[in-house]
Protein backbone atom coordinates (compact mmCIF):
# COMPACT_ATOMS: atom_id res chain seq x y z
CA UNK A 1 0.00 0.00 0.00
CA UNK A 2 2.82 2.16 1.00
CA UNK A 3 4.95 1.55 -2.30
CA UNK A 4 1.40 2.31 -4.41
CA UNK A 5 1.24 5.40 -2.28
CA UNK A 6 4.74 6.50 -3.01
CA UNK A 7 4.53 6.21 -7.11
CA UNK A 8 0.97 8.21 -7.21
CA UNK A 9 2.48 10.42 -5.18
CA UNK A 10 5.38 11.07 -7.64
CA UNK A 11 3.46 11.21 -10.23
CA UNK A 12 1.47 14.03 -8.75
CA UNK A 13 4.27 16.16 -7.99
CA UNK A 14 5.56 15.32 -11.39
CA UNK A 15 2.39 16.62 -12.63
CA UNK A 16 2.63 19.90 -10.27
CA UNK A 17 5.79 20.85 -11.34
CA UNK A 18 5.14 20.49 -14.90
CA UNK A 19 2.60 23.08 -14.91
CA UNK A 20 4.52 26.27 -15.02
CA UNK A 21 6.14 24.71 -17.73
CA UNK A 22 3.59 23.98 -19.60
CA UNK A 23 1.47 27.37 -20.54
CA UNK A 24 0.06 26.96 -23.57
CA UNK A 25 -1.04 23.18 -22.95
CA UNK A 26 -3.15 24.46 -20.11
CA UNK A 27 -3.61 22.31 -16.96
CA UNK A 28 -5.14 18.79 -18.04
CA UNK A 29 -7.33 18.67 -14.79
CA UNK A 30 -7.73 21.32 -12.74
CA UNK A 31 -5.11 22.97 -10.08
CA UNK A 32 -8.23 22.75 -7.51
CA UNK A 33 -8.78 18.98 -8.26
CA UNK A 34 -5.07 18.41 -8.41
CA UNK A 35 -4.62 20.07 -5.05
CA UNK A 36 -7.63 18.33 -3.35
CA UNK A 37 -5.95 15.00 -4.29
CA UNK A 38 -2.49 16.39 -2.86
CA UNK A 39 -4.61 17.04 0.25
CA UNK A 40 -5.91 13.86 0.49
CA UNK A 41 -2.71 12.07 -0.15
CA UNK A 42 -0.74 14.86 2.43
CA UNK A 43 -3.81 13.46 4.89
CA UNK A 44 -3.17 9.87 4.17
CA UNK A 45 0.47 10.47 5.16
CA UNK A 46 -0.57 12.70 8.56
CA UNK A 47 -2.28 9.26 9.25
CA UNK A 48 0.43 7.34 9.18
CA UNK A 49 2.27 9.40 11.22
CA UNK A 50 0.00 10.26 13.89
CA UNK A 51 -0.61 6.20 14.16
CA UNK A 52 2.91 6.11 15.72
CA UNK A 53 3.02 9.67 18.13
CA UNK A 54 -1.35 8.65 19.47
CA UNK A 55 -1.30 4.99 18.88
CA UNK A 56 2.29 3.91 19.58
CA UNK A 57 2.73 4.85 23.24
CA UNK A 58 -0.79 3.08 23.99
CA UNK A 59 0.31 -0.23 22.02
CA UNK A 60 3.41 -0.02 24.13
CA UNK A 61 1.56 -0.92 27.43
CA UNK A 62 -0.28 -3.75 26.19
CA UNK A 63 -3.06 -2.54 24.17
CA UNK A 64 -5.19 -3.28 21.22
CA UNK A 65 -4.09 -1.51 18.08
CA UNK A 66 -7.48 -1.48 16.21
CA UNK A 67 -9.10 -0.60 19.06
CA UNK A 68 -7.23 2.44 19.13
CA UNK A 69 -7.74 3.11 15.69
CA UNK A 70 -11.25 3.13 16.19
CA UNK A 71 -10.71 5.28 19.52
CA UNK A 72 -8.78 8.08 17.93
CA UNK A 73 -10.73 8.40 14.60
CA UNK A 74 -13.69 9.35 16.77
CA UNK A 75 -11.68 12.18 18.30
CA UNK A 76 -9.99 13.33 15.32
CA UNK A 77 -13.09 13.94 13.67
CA UNK A 78 -14.70 15.59 16.80
CA UNK A 79 -11.55 17.80 17.34
CA UNK A 80 -11.49 18.95 13.85
CA UNK A 81 -15.74 19.64 13.33
CA UNK A 82 -16.01 21.67 16.63
CA UNK A 83 -12.48 23.87 17.14
CA UNK A 84 -10.22 23.15 13.65
CA UNK A 85 -11.66 26.89 12.36
CA UNK A 86 -9.06 28.06 15.55
CA UNK A 87 -5.80 27.13 13.93
CA UNK A 88 -7.10 27.85 10.26
CA UNK A 89 -4.32 29.91 7.80
CA UNK A 90 -5.51 30.99 4.47
CA UNK A 91 -4.14 32.07 1.39
CA UNK A 92 -6.27 35.10 0.06
CA UNK A 93 -6.36 36.72 -2.91
CA UNK A 94 -5.35 40.23 -2.95
CA UNK A 95 -4.98 42.97 -5.75
CA UNK A 96 -1.90 41.41 -6.40
CA UNK A 97 -2.82 37.87 -5.76
CA UNK A 98 -5.00 36.29 -8.35
CA UNK A 99 -6.91 33.14 -7.30
CA UNK A 100 -4.99 31.40 -9.85
CA UNK A 101 -1.97 32.36 -8.22
CA UNK A 102 -3.17 31.03 -4.75
CA UNK A 103 -4.33 28.08 -6.50
CA UNK A 104 -0.53 27.48 -7.43
CA UNK A 105 1.12 28.64 -4.13
CA UNK A 106 -1.07 26.02 -2.56
CA UNK A 107 0.41 23.22 -4.68
CA UNK A 108 3.52 24.08 -4.02
CA UNK A 109 2.94 24.26 -0.29
CA UNK A 110 0.97 20.53 -0.69
CA UNK A 111 3.96 19.48 -2.72
CA UNK A 112 6.64 20.57 -0.34
CA UNK A 113 5.20 18.99 2.72
CA UNK A 114 3.89 15.61 0.61
CA UNK A 115 7.59 15.11 -0.30
CA UNK A 116 8.90 15.78 3.19
CA UNK A 117 6.10 13.52 4.51
CA UNK A 118 6.73 11.00 2.30
CA UNK A 119 10.93 10.78 2.89
CA UNK A 120 10.17 10.73 6.90
CA UNK A 121 7.47 7.99 7.14
CA UNK A 122 9.42 5.90 4.15
CA UNK A 123 12.51 6.59 7.07
CA UNK A 124 10.26 5.34 9.75
CA UNK A 125 10.71 9.18 11.88
CA UNK A 126 7.80 11.22 13.20
CA UNK A 127 8.31 14.05 11.26
CA UNK A 128 5.71 17.41 12.95
CA UNK A 129 3.50 18.09 9.73
CA UNK A 130 2.38 21.53 11.24
CA UNK A 131 5.73 22.76 10.82
CA UNK A 132 6.56 21.59 7.55
CA UNK A 133 2.71 22.76 6.27
CA UNK A 134 3.22 25.96 8.43
CA UNK A 135 6.85 26.90 7.45
CA UNK A 136 5.96 26.04 3.51
CA UNK A 137 2.74 28.32 4.18
CA UNK A 138 4.89 30.87 5.60
CA UNK A 139 7.72 30.74 2.92
CA UNK A 140 4.66 31.36 0.29
CA UNK A 141 3.33 34.36 1.47
CA UNK A 142 6.54 36.07 1.73
CA UNK A 143 7.55 34.59 -1.71
CA UNK A 144 4.59 36.08 -3.36
CA UNK A 145 3.41 39.14 -1.34
CA UNK A 146 5.90 40.57 0.99
CA UNK A 147 4.14 43.70 1.63
CA UNK A 148 1.14 41.35 2.92
CA UNK A 149 3.25 38.97 5.00
CA UNK A 150 4.52 42.07 6.94
CA UNK A 151 0.76 43.19 7.52
CA UNK A 152 -1.45 40.51 7.83
CA UNK A 153 1.06 37.15 8.93
CA UNK A 154 4.07 38.14 10.58
CA UNK A 155 2.88 38.69 14.11
CA UNK A 156 1.45 35.48 14.05
CA UNK A 157 4.33 34.10 12.69
CA UNK A 158 6.71 35.58 15.42
CA UNK A 159 3.94 34.29 18.08
CA UNK A 160 3.99 30.40 16.44
CA UNK A 161 7.82 30.15 16.70
CA UNK A 162 8.16 31.41 20.01
CA UNK A 163 5.30 29.22 20.84
CA UNK A 164 7.18 25.86 18.88
CA UNK A 165 10.00 26.77 21.49
CA UNK A 166 8.41 27.51 24.71
CA UNK A 167 5.07 24.69 25.03
CA UNK A 168 7.69 21.94 24.08
CA UNK A 169 9.90 23.30 27.88
CA UNK A 170 6.70 24.00 29.52
CA UNK A 171 5.56 20.23 28.73
CA UNK A 172 8.85 18.87 29.47
CA UNK A 173 8.12 20.20 33.09
CA UNK A 174 4.59 19.80 33.59
CA UNK A 175 4.62 16.20 32.25
CA UNK A 176 7.02 15.70 35.66
CA UNK A 177 4.11 17.14 37.97
CA UNK A 178 1.48 14.79 36.13
CA UNK A 179 3.17 11.85 36.54
CA UNK A 180 3.88 12.36 40.01
CA UNK A 181 -0.06 12.88 40.30
CA UNK A 182 -0.21 9.97 38.59
CA UNK A 183 1.94 7.45 40.20
CA UNK A 184 0.75 8.89 43.53
CA UNK A 185 -2.67 7.94 42.52
CA UNK A 186 -2.13 4.45 41.10
CA UNK A 187 0.04 3.57 44.90
CA UNK A 188 -3.00 3.74 46.19
CA UNK A 189 -4.90 0.81 44.30
CA UNK A 190 -4.11 -2.75 44.28
CA UNK A 191 -2.15 -4.10 41.22
CA UNK A 192 -5.07 -5.44 39.47
CA UNK A 193 -7.39 -2.47 39.89
CA UNK A 194 -4.12 -0.16 39.17
CA UNK A 195 -4.18 -1.99 35.62
CA UNK A 196 -7.67 -1.16 35.03
CA UNK A 197 -7.31 2.26 35.96
CA UNK A 198 -4.67 2.57 33.28
CA UNK A 199 -6.69 1.13 31.16
CA UNK A 200 -9.81 2.96 31.24
CA UNK A 201 -7.85 6.34 31.89
CA UNK A 202 -5.25 5.54 28.81
CA UNK A 203 -8.07 5.10 26.28
CA UNK A 204 -9.80 8.74 27.60
CA UNK A 205 -6.37 10.18 27.46
CA UNK A 206 -6.24 8.80 23.68
CA UNK A 207 -9.40 10.08 22.48
CA UNK A 208 -8.13 13.70 24.20
CA UNK A 209 -5.11 13.85 22.27
CA UNK A 210 -7.11 12.93 19.04
CA UNK A 211 -9.08 15.46 19.59
CA UNK A 212 -6.48 18.17 20.25
CA UNK A 213 -4.54 16.62 17.26
CA UNK A 214 -7.49 17.06 14.74
CA UNK A 215 -8.43 20.45 16.08
CA UNK A 216 -4.90 21.96 15.60
CA UNK A 217 -3.46 20.15 13.27
CA UNK A 218 -6.17 18.77 10.78
CA UNK A 219 -7.95 21.64 11.25
CA UNK A 220 -4.44 23.74 10.02
CA UNK A 221 -4.35 21.43 6.95
CA UNK A 222 -7.43 21.62 5.91
CA UNK A 223 -7.30 25.44 6.08
CA UNK A 224 -4.10 25.31 3.87
CA UNK A 225 -5.23 22.86 1.52
CA UNK A 226 -8.30 23.88 0.76
CA UNK A 227 -10.47 26.90 2.19
CA UNK A 228 -10.15 28.29 5.32
CA UNK A 229 -13.64 29.52 5.65
CA UNK A 230 -15.04 27.05 3.38
CA UNK A 231 -17.09 24.73 5.78
CA UNK A 232 -19.92 24.90 3.68
CA UNK A 233 -21.82 21.24 1.59
CA UNK A 234 -18.44 20.94 -0.67
CA UNK A 235 -16.07 21.44 2.56
CA UNK A 236 -18.42 19.13 4.91
CA UNK A 237 -17.40 16.66 1.69
CA UNK A 238 -13.75 17.17 1.26
CA UNK A 239 -13.19 16.52 5.63
CA UNK A 240 -15.66 13.31 5.52
CA UNK A 241 -12.75 12.18 2.61
CA UNK A 242 -10.08 13.84 4.15
CA UNK A 243 -10.66 12.01 7.35
CA UNK A 244 -11.54 8.78 5.67
CA UNK A 245 -8.20 9.24 4.05
CA UNK A 246 -6.68 9.56 7.39
CA UNK A 247 -8.12 6.76 8.56
CA UNK A 248 -6.96 4.60 6.20
CA UNK A 249 -3.03 5.97 7.14
CA UNK A 250 -3.67 5.30 10.25
CA UNK A 251 -4.17 1.55 9.96
CA UNK A 252 -0.84 1.68 7.80
CA UNK A 253 1.64 3.04 10.43
CA UNK A 254 2.37 0.62 13.10
CA UNK A 255 6.29 0.60 11.45
CA UNK A 256 6.46 4.41 13.27
CA UNK A 257 4.02 2.94 16.22
CA UNK A 258 7.40 0.76 17.04
CA UNK A 259 9.78 3.38 16.74
CA UNK A 260 7.76 5.80 19.16
CA UNK A 261 6.86 2.49 21.47
CA UNK A 262 10.15 0.71 21.63
CA UNK A 263 12.95 2.61 20.20
CA UNK A 264 13.57 5.63 21.68
CA UNK A 265 12.65 4.77 25.42
CA UNK A 266 11.24 2.56 28.25
CA UNK A 267 7.49 3.29 28.62
CA UNK A 268 5.48 2.40 31.89
CA UNK A 269 1.40 2.93 32.04
CA UNK A 270 2.25 5.64 34.11
CA UNK A 271 4.88 7.18 31.66
CA UNK A 272 2.62 6.78 28.62
CA UNK A 273 -0.59 7.66 30.46
CA UNK A 274 1.47 10.87 31.66
CA UNK A 275 3.01 12.03 28.65
CA UNK A 276 0.21 11.87 26.90
CA UNK A 277 -1.91 13.69 28.97
CA UNK A 278 0.52 16.33 29.17
CA UNK A 279 1.35 16.99 25.63
CA UNK A 280 -2.81 17.22 25.14
CA UNK A 281 -3.51 19.96 27.54
CA UNK A 282 -0.32 21.97 26.33
CA UNK A 283 -1.50 21.40 22.33
CA UNK A 284 -5.27 21.89 23.22
CA UNK A 285 -4.16 25.43 25.00
CA UNK A 286 -1.93 26.05 21.41
CA UNK A 287 -5.07 25.70 19.86
CA UNK A 288 -7.27 27.97 22.39
CA UNK A 289 -4.14 30.84 21.39
CA UNK A 290 -4.20 29.99 17.83
CA UNK A 291 -1.18 28.77 17.56
CA UNK A 292 -0.27 25.70 15.48
CA UNK A 293 1.82 23.46 17.34
CA UNK A 294 3.18 19.75 16.81
CA UNK A 295 1.58 17.06 19.12
CA UNK A 296 4.98 14.99 18.22
CA UNK A 297 7.28 17.82 20.09
CA UNK A 298 5.21 18.22 23.19
CA UNK A 299 4.68 14.09 23.18
CA UNK A 300 8.47 13.18 23.15
CA UNK A 301 9.29 16.58 25.30
CA UNK A 302 6.69 15.43 27.97
CA UNK A 303 8.39 11.87 27.37
CA UNK A 304 11.97 13.04 27.99
CA UNK A 305 10.50 14.89 31.23
CA UNK A 306 9.29 11.94 32.53
CA UNK A 307 11.76 9.46 32.35
CA UNK A 308 14.61 12.09 33.44
CA UNK A 309 12.87 11.84 36.70
CA UNK A 310 13.38 8.50 36.79
CA UNK A 311 16.36 6.74 37.88
CA UNK A 312 17.56 3.91 36.13
CA UNK A 313 16.62 5.80 32.80
CA UNK A 314 17.39 4.12 29.43
CA UNK A 315 17.55 6.77 26.62
CA UNK A 316 18.51 6.21 22.67
CA UNK A 317 20.05 9.31 22.38
CA UNK A 318 21.37 8.59 18.31
CA UNK A 319 17.17 8.77 17.87
CA UNK A 320 16.79 11.74 19.89
CA UNK A 321 19.48 13.66 18.51
CA UNK A 322 18.05 12.50 14.59
CA UNK A 323 14.84 13.76 15.80
CA UNK A 324 15.75 16.85 16.61
CA UNK A 325 18.32 18.11 13.92
CA UNK A 326 15.69 16.53 11.41
CA UNK A 327 13.02 18.54 12.80
CA UNK A 328 14.95 22.12 12.53
CA UNK A 329 16.50 20.99 9.11
CA UNK A 330 12.94 19.89 7.16
CA UNK A 331 11.52 22.68 8.63
CA UNK A 332 14.11 25.12 7.87
CA UNK A 333 14.22 23.39 4.19
CA UNK A 334 10.57 23.88 3.46
CA UNK A 335 10.55 27.47 4.46
CA UNK A 336 12.90 27.91 1.80
CA UNK A 337 12.39 25.86 -0.76
CA UNK A 338 8.47 27.47 -0.49
CA UNK A 339 9.98 31.22 -0.52
CA UNK A 340 11.92 30.36 -3.60
CA UNK A 341 9.56 28.43 -5.63
CA UNK A 342 6.72 30.91 -4.87
CA UNK A 343 9.20 33.44 -5.82
CA UNK A 344 10.21 32.54 -8.88
CA UNK A 345 6.76 31.69 -10.39
CA UNK A 346 5.34 34.83 -11.73
CA UNK A 347 2.84 36.40 -9.97
CA UNK A 348 -0.54 36.29 -12.65
CA UNK B 1 -17.76 -1.33 39.52
CA UNK B 2 -16.01 -1.72 35.70
CA UNK B 3 -12.69 -2.27 38.80
CA UNK B 4 -14.33 -4.54 40.93
CA UNK B 5 -15.29 -6.80 38.10
CA UNK B 6 -12.35 -6.95 36.19
CA UNK B 7 -10.19 -7.61 39.47
CA UNK B 8 -12.71 -10.50 40.30
CA UNK B 9 -12.57 -11.92 36.89
CA UNK B 10 -8.90 -11.84 37.39
CA UNK B 11 -8.60 -12.80 40.49
CA UNK B 12 -10.97 -15.79 39.34
CA UNK B 13 -9.34 -17.59 36.63
CA UNK B 14 -5.87 -17.66 38.67
CA UNK B 15 -7.83 -19.33 41.68
CA UNK B 16 -9.61 -21.55 39.83
CA UNK B 17 -6.73 -22.97 37.88
CA UNK B 18 -4.60 -22.97 41.40
CA UNK B 19 -6.93 -24.96 43.08
CA UNK B 20 -6.78 -28.13 40.50
CA UNK B 21 -3.15 -27.63 40.85
CA UNK B 22 -3.11 -27.84 44.92
CA UNK B 23 -5.63 -30.88 44.44
CA UNK B 24 -2.73 -32.31 42.25
CA UNK B 25 -0.25 -31.74 44.92
CA UNK B 26 -2.14 -33.54 47.90
CA UNK B 27 -2.73 -36.67 46.33
CA UNK B 28 1.03 -36.73 45.28
CA UNK B 29 1.56 -36.43 49.15
CA UNK B 30 -0.96 -39.05 49.72
CA UNK B 31 0.76 -41.11 46.98
CA UNK B 32 3.99 -40.95 48.91
CA UNK B 33 2.16 -41.58 51.65
CA UNK B 34 0.97 -45.09 50.35
CA UNK B 35 4.31 -45.70 48.94
CA UNK B 36 6.12 -45.47 52.41
CA UNK B 37 3.03 -47.84 53.45
CA UNK B 38 4.11 -50.34 50.71
CA UNK B 39 0.25 -50.08 49.17
CA UNK B 40 1.47 -49.97 45.81
CA UNK B 41 -1.92 -50.92 44.65
CA UNK B 42 -3.30 -47.27 46.36
CA UNK B 43 -0.39 -45.28 45.35
CA UNK B 44 -1.49 -46.48 41.47
CA UNK B 45 -4.93 -45.30 42.03
CA UNK B 46 -3.90 -41.82 43.26
CA UNK B 47 -1.54 -41.62 40.70
CA UNK B 48 -4.50 -42.16 37.85
CA UNK B 49 -5.96 -39.30 39.79
CA UNK B 50 -3.19 -37.09 39.62
CA UNK B 51 -2.92 -37.40 35.54
CA UNK B 52 -6.61 -36.78 35.61
CA UNK B 53 -6.02 -33.58 37.81
CA UNK B 54 -3.28 -32.55 36.06
CA UNK B 55 -5.12 -32.99 32.73
CA UNK B 56 -8.37 -30.73 34.21
CA UNK B 57 -5.42 -27.76 35.32
CA UNK B 58 -4.52 -27.93 31.30
CA UNK B 59 -8.10 -27.21 30.43
CA UNK B 60 -9.02 -24.67 33.00
CA UNK B 61 -5.04 -23.09 31.81
CA UNK B 62 -6.40 -23.08 28.10
CA UNK B 63 -9.47 -21.64 28.90
CA UNK B 64 -8.00 -19.48 31.04
CA UNK B 65 -5.16 -17.85 28.72
CA UNK B 66 -8.39 -17.93 26.36
CA UNK B 67 -10.37 -15.33 28.30
CA UNK B 68 -7.57 -13.23 29.34
CA UNK B 69 -6.69 -12.96 25.74
CA UNK B 70 -9.97 -12.15 24.47
CA UNK B 71 -10.59 -9.60 27.61
CA UNK B 72 -10.83 -6.38 26.90
CA UNK B 73 -8.74 -4.73 30.16
CA UNK B 74 -6.11 -5.98 30.82
CA UNK B 75 -3.76 -3.68 29.08
CA UNK B 76 -0.02 -4.22 29.88
CA UNK B 77 -0.87 -7.00 32.44
CA UNK B 78 -2.23 -9.61 30.03
CA UNK B 79 1.23 -10.84 28.95
CA UNK B 80 2.49 -11.43 32.69
CA UNK B 81 -0.69 -13.24 33.58
CA UNK B 82 -0.44 -15.74 30.79
CA UNK B 83 3.24 -16.15 32.10
CA UNK B 84 1.57 -16.55 35.74
CA UNK B 85 -0.65 -18.93 34.48
CA UNK B 86 2.25 -21.22 32.44
CA UNK B 87 4.47 -21.31 35.56
CA UNK B 88 1.70 -22.23 37.35
CA UNK B 89 0.36 -24.84 34.89
CA UNK B 90 4.32 -26.01 35.22
CA UNK B 91 3.18 -26.98 39.26
CA UNK B 92 0.78 -29.70 37.81
CA UNK B 93 2.37 -30.74 34.91
CA UNK B 94 6.21 -31.45 37.31
CA UNK B 95 3.59 -33.31 40.56
CA UNK B 96 2.30 -35.79 37.24
CA UNK B 97 5.77 -36.90 36.07
CA UNK B 98 7.33 -37.04 39.63
CA UNK B 99 4.52 -39.48 40.41
CA UNK B 100 5.23 -41.51 37.55
CA UNK B 101 8.67 -41.32 37.65
CA UNK B 102 8.33 -42.80 41.39
CA UNK B 103 5.65 -45.86 39.53
CA UNK B 104 7.52 -46.41 36.31
CA UNK B 105 9.86 -48.78 37.46
CA UNK B 106 9.60 -51.20 40.97
CA UNK B 107 11.96 -49.66 43.28
CA UNK B 108 13.28 -52.67 45.63
CA UNK B 109 11.09 -52.06 49.17
CA UNK B 110 14.24 -52.00 50.99
CA UNK B 111 15.12 -48.96 49.01
CA UNK B 112 12.04 -47.50 49.18
CA UNK B 113 11.48 -46.86 52.93
CA UNK B 114 14.88 -46.12 53.10
CA UNK B 115 14.66 -43.05 50.98
CA UNK B 116 11.44 -42.42 51.98
CA UNK B 117 12.68 -40.98 55.42
CA UNK B 118 12.29 -37.94 57.30
CA UNK B 119 14.16 -35.71 55.45
CA UNK B 120 12.65 -36.58 52.02
CA UNK B 121 8.89 -36.22 53.26
CA UNK B 122 10.39 -32.55 54.86
CA UNK B 123 11.33 -32.01 51.74
CA UNK B 124 8.33 -33.06 49.53
CA UNK B 125 6.04 -31.26 52.11
CA UNK B 126 8.30 -27.99 51.46
CA UNK B 127 7.75 -27.64 48.14
CA UNK B 128 4.34 -28.27 48.41
CA UNK B 129 4.49 -25.14 51.26
CA UNK B 130 5.94 -23.14 48.66
CA UNK B 131 2.54 -23.32 46.19
CA UNK B 132 0.37 -22.91 49.30
CA UNK B 133 2.38 -19.90 49.82
CA UNK B 134 2.03 -19.12 45.90
CA UNK B 135 -1.84 -19.40 46.87
CA UNK B 136 -1.97 -17.06 49.33
CA UNK B 137 -0.08 -14.19 47.53
CA UNK B 138 -2.96 -14.74 44.69
CA UNK B 139 -5.25 -14.40 47.22
CA UNK B 140 -3.86 -10.82 48.00
CA UNK B 141 -3.03 -9.96 44.14
CA UNK B 142 -5.39 -7.18 44.57
CA UNK B 143 -3.67 -5.60 47.55
CA UNK B 144 -1.14 -2.82 47.77
CA UNK B 145 2.61 -3.27 47.15
CA UNK B 146 3.89 -3.99 50.33
CA UNK B 147 1.63 -6.70 51.23
CA UNK B 148 2.33 -8.21 48.08
CA UNK B 149 5.91 -7.92 48.41
CA UNK B 150 5.36 -9.71 52.15
CA UNK B 151 3.76 -12.77 50.26
CA UNK B 152 6.56 -12.71 47.65
CA UNK B 153 9.20 -13.23 50.14
CA UNK B 154 7.14 -15.91 51.55
CA UNK B 155 7.82 -17.62 48.57
CA UNK B 156 11.11 -17.09 47.95
CA UNK B 157 12.01 -18.10 51.35
CA UNK B 158 10.00 -21.51 51.35
CA UNK B 159 11.45 -22.06 48.31
CA UNK B 160 15.19 -21.82 49.49
CA UNK B 161 14.37 -23.99 52.71
CA UNK B 162 13.03 -26.50 49.95
CA UNK B 163 16.43 -26.48 47.92
CA UNK B 164 18.46 -26.53 51.16
CA UNK B 165 16.17 -29.95 51.86
CA UNK B 166 16.61 -31.39 48.40
CA UNK B 167 20.75 -30.91 48.67
CA UNK B 168 20.74 -33.18 52.11
CA UNK B 169 17.96 -35.79 50.19
CA UNK B 170 20.58 -35.83 47.17
CA UNK B 171 23.77 -36.48 49.49
CA UNK B 172 21.97 -38.89 51.69
CA UNK B 173 21.37 -40.96 48.44
CA UNK B 174 24.71 -40.34 46.45
CA UNK B 175 26.19 -41.42 50.25
CA UNK B 176 24.41 -44.36 50.75
CA UNK B 177 25.34 -47.52 49.72
CA UNK B 178 22.19 -49.79 49.47
CA UNK B 179 20.98 -48.19 46.20
CA UNK B 180 21.66 -49.86 42.63
CA UNK B 181 22.31 -47.30 40.03
CA UNK B 182 19.53 -47.40 38.12
CA UNK B 183 17.40 -46.83 41.23
CA UNK B 184 19.71 -43.82 41.52
CA UNK B 185 18.97 -42.40 38.63
CA UNK B 186 15.24 -43.05 39.00
CA UNK B 187 15.07 -41.42 42.49
CA UNK B 188 17.45 -38.51 41.04
CA UNK B 189 14.93 -37.77 38.63
CA UNK B 190 12.29 -37.66 41.24
CA UNK B 191 14.06 -35.18 43.31
CA UNK B 192 14.76 -33.18 40.18
CA UNK B 193 11.35 -32.82 39.58
CA UNK B 194 9.63 -31.87 43.62
CA UNK B 195 12.13 -29.46 43.09
CA UNK B 196 10.38 -27.95 39.97
CA UNK B 197 7.30 -27.63 41.98
CA UNK B 198 9.42 -25.59 44.34
CA UNK B 199 11.07 -23.83 41.40
CA UNK B 200 8.11 -23.20 39.25
CA UNK B 201 6.10 -21.46 42.51
CA UNK B 202 9.27 -18.98 42.61
CA UNK B 203 9.13 -18.38 39.20
CA UNK B 204 5.09 -17.40 39.41
CA UNK B 205 6.34 -15.11 42.53
CA UNK B 206 8.81 -13.31 39.82
CA UNK B 207 6.05 -12.55 37.68
CA UNK B 208 3.90 -11.08 40.16
CA UNK B 209 6.87 -8.47 40.86
CA UNK B 210 7.23 -7.77 37.31
CA UNK B 211 3.57 -6.68 37.56
CA UNK B 212 4.28 -4.75 40.84
CA UNK B 213 7.51 -3.03 38.94
CA UNK B 214 5.47 -2.16 35.76
CA UNK B 215 2.23 -0.80 38.08
CA UNK B 216 3.84 1.33 40.25
CA UNK B 217 6.91 2.53 37.76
Amino acid sequence: MVTLHFILDLILILYLVSQPLLPSIGPIIPLQVINIVALLLLSFIFGINNSGVVVGPWVSSGFRYRRSIVIAMIGFALGLLFEGDKTSYNIVTTDAISSARVDIARSIILMITLVVLLVSSYIGIPISMVNILFAAYIGAIMGMNQEYYNEYISRDVLTTIIFWVVLPFIAFFLSMVVHRIVLYNARLLGLISVNRFYSIALQIALFYASYTIGSNNLGLLYSIGYDANSYDIYGIVIITILLSAFALGMVNGKRISKFIGEDMIGLTPARVLSSILTSSIMLWIATQIHVPSSFVHLLICSLLGVGITIRPSLYNRKYITLLLTSWIFLTLISFIVSLMLNHMIPVL
Amino acid sequence: MLLRKGKDEIISILKDHLNIVMATLENLSNMINSLLMLDIKKSKEYANIIDTLETNADNVHREGVIKICKGSLFGYMREDIIALMEHIDDIADSAKEASRTLLQRKIPEEMLVRFLNSNTIAYVNASIDTVKHLTRLIDVLDSKSDVILEHVRHVEQSEEYADTLKNIVIQELYSSSIYDTLTIIQLREFIQLIDRIADSAEDASDVVLIMLAKGYA
